[in-house]
């Protein structure tokens, strides 16, 4: 939603990020990017000293505030009588503060791109309840990359001036950071924590810019011509490269399970051992497993690898392009560093280019 | 379990192993009593010095056939159980139990018990599966006792209980592990069935394979990772048969990859 009034640029000291925190930590939980062995991840933030705003990329996307890798759906109890409880209805998901619950702190625009993309997907197309709700009640507070990381293709493709989804989208400059306020909630964050902000001067908007479009011009740009990589892919459908990296790709789903835009989820019971209480439970899927396609009586569609890893790519560079007008691919570069057979995904969707062979 | 039905008749039984399957059911201290509200355990040596002859509705095997005397066991069990279920990996791939496969047994016998003329042990270790007809397999060294109870949930209340058809890479990347492959080690991971919740990952060790070939395991393009690696065919080979010198697949690929003979 459009903010209200046009609010002004603000500046925030970076030494006033842990009281940014503490303040915002009474009243939401936070999460943010904190390090995690050799990499990074987002979890929650208790003090603002845990978190790294300078991380290239996280292991799982801030999807998964969004969409957990698990969940229940309905709650279910056989005493006296078999009840059901709807979790979305359930009472303990209280409103912390103005309908929110929780911000996630420094979300890079890949990311924000991807969160737009599911936006499009499972609210406007196929209302998914339980990932509209925690989207309603979650804030979001963007950070501009200035510095590429690894193994991405944000500016191939699209993604990588993207502040769509965020509410309140940082810059880092010098000791600070700026901040565009984009939405109503964003400005009541501020509002919230007035004190820390301070409106920026016509030199920190112009160096911000400035800041914005060397980044611009400096970032990798792997892959000409993204957007028609649908288009090219008749060319490849039948190509000697999908058994190629049928060959090598394990079929361990690591790819789809770090994936920004993946959405796939499987549905099972869990009973507990009380054997009178359980739970409706759904689960990340892939795509990538053998059992994704199987069917009632034994028929798999996609029995092999090489026709997996196929689909994982027709999903997002054809289906979704058919189906929603875009591709499925943020650009962050999440697979290539998953892939313990270290499939490239710029590699993989340069030869969709050359025709596949 | 609706009351008055009378409670399914459950054993325990272990055959060539270090009993660590048996030793987990026994740590479910929280759940053990609500495990024995449900079933009639009849037969569990850890726990109980108890015995049955049986007929038994569930019957759970750790351990490999090492010789003449097992077998007529298993077969046995077979035949006195409604449902029998393979329990770790000595019983569904034949375990650390199988290293022997291949080799020269009396060598084995010398470098373990010196004078080895009273050991009686068979030259191949098979997965139980190979001797007799299993209904459920239950992975891992040891088993997971959280797959145990869902296990056992599963068929008290006649669910057909879920197969992990995928590798401990789901778990582990859930996990949000760092990527032990990616950071240069020997990992099984992808080519091993989940169940584990990515256990040794989790503690930074890369996976040994424990819970055996994951359905379609890509065997072929794990030895050109490990080689890319720099690791010698020995370490390939020894990691590879740690826990799954019987399965063919995995021994096939060996073989025909690294020109080995023996495999």
């Amino acid at each position: 939603m459009p903010p209200k009034k046009k609010v002004a640029a603000l500046i925030l000291k970076k030494k006033d990020i842990p009281k940014l925190v503490r303040q915002l930590t009474q009243v939401l939980t936070v999460y943010g990017p904190v390090a995690n062995q050799s990499q990074f991840k987002f979890d929650t933030i208790t003090d603002g000293s845990q978190l790294r705003l300078d991380y290239d990329t996280t292991i799982l996307p801030p999807k998964k505030f969004f969409i957990p890798p698990t969940e229940d759906m309905v709650t279910f109890s056989q005493s006296p009588t078999l009840t059901i409880h709807d979790t979305l209805a359930q009472s303990d998901i209280e409103s912390l503060w103005n309908g929110k619950r929780f911000l996630v702190f420094g979300v890079h625009s890949c990311d924000l791109a991807a969160i737009k993309f599911h936006d499009l997907i499972l609210t406007q197309i196929y209302p998914d309840p339980y990932r509209t709700r925690r989207r309603e009640e979650g804030i979001i507070i963007g950070l501009n990359c200035l510095l590429p990381c690894e193994d991405s293709f944000c500016k191939s493709a699209g993604t990588l001036h993207t502040t769509d989804s965020a509410d309140l989208m940082l810059t880092e400059l010098d000791n600070t950071y700026y901040v565009d306020v984009l939405t109503e909630t964003g400005r009541k964050v501020v509002e919230f924590c007035k004190i820390l902000f301070s409106p920026a001067s016509t030199e920190q908007t112009k160096l911000v810019k400035k800041t914005l479009t060397q980044r611009n011009q400096t970032f990798p740009d792997p892959l000409d011509s993204f957007e028609e990589i649908p288009s090219q892919f008749d060319a490849s459908y039948e190509a000697e490269m999908w058994n190629r990296l049928g060959r090598r790709c394990f079929g361990c789903g690591a790819c789809t399970m770090v994936c920004p835009t993946c959405f796939c989820f499987d549905v099972s019971d869990r009973v507990e051992l009380n054997l009178k209480e359980g739970a409706r439970v759904r689960k990340w899927d892939s795509c990538q497993l053998v059992d994704f396609a199987l069917v009632a009586g034994g028929h798999n569609f996609r029995p092999t690898i090489p026709s997996r890893v196929r689909f994982r790519i027709y999903h997002k560079f054809w289906i979704e392009p058919e189906q929603i007008n875009q591709i499925g691919c943020v650009g962050c570069g999440r697979c290539t560093r998953a892939c313990p057979a270290d499939i490239d995904m710029i590699e993989l969707l340069s030869d969709i280019q050359k025709g596949g062979n | 379990m609706s009351t008055g039905k009378p409670k399914p008749v459950v054993a325990l039984y272990g055959l060539t192993c270090c009993a660590g399957c048996q030793l987990e059911i026994l740590n479910l201290e929280d759940d053990l009593l609500d495990i024995l509200g449900h079933i009639n355990l009849v037969q569990f040596r850890m726990g109980s010095s108890a015995t049955h002859p049986g007929p038994y509705d569930v019957c759970f095997v750790e351990g490999s056939v090492t010789n003449e005397a097992e077998l007529t066991r298993l077969k046995e069990l077979r035949e006195n159980s409604k449902i029998l279920v393979a329990m770790g990996a000595c019983a569904t791939t034949g375990g650390v139990n199988a290293i022997r496969n291949g080799r020269n047994i009396e060598e084995f016998k010398q470098s373990v018990y010196g004078d080895a003329s009273h050991v009686n042990t068979f030259p191949q270790i098979l997965p139980l599966k190979s001797h007799v007809k299993i209904d459920y397999e239950l992975q891992g060294c040891p088993i997971s006792g959280q797959e145990f109870v869902e296990f056992l949930t599963a068929l008290l209340t006649g669910a057909e209980p879920r197969e992990k058809n995928y590798a401990v890479c789901v778990e582990c990347r859930m996990k949000e592990n760092v990527c032990l492959m990616k950071e240069g080690e020997l990992c099984l991971g992808p080519i091993t069935r989940a169940g584990c919740g990515a256990l040794c990952p989790s503690l930074g060790f890369p996976c040994e394979g424990c819970w055996g070939p994951v359905p379609q395991a890509n065997v072929e393009s794990e030895i050109d990772m490990f080689s890319q690696k720099g690791a010698s065919f020995d370490l390939v080979v020894r990691k590879f048969r740690m826990f799954n010198a019987s399965a063919e697949e995995f021994m096939k690929q060996l073989k025909r990859r690294l020109n080995i003979e023996w495999l």
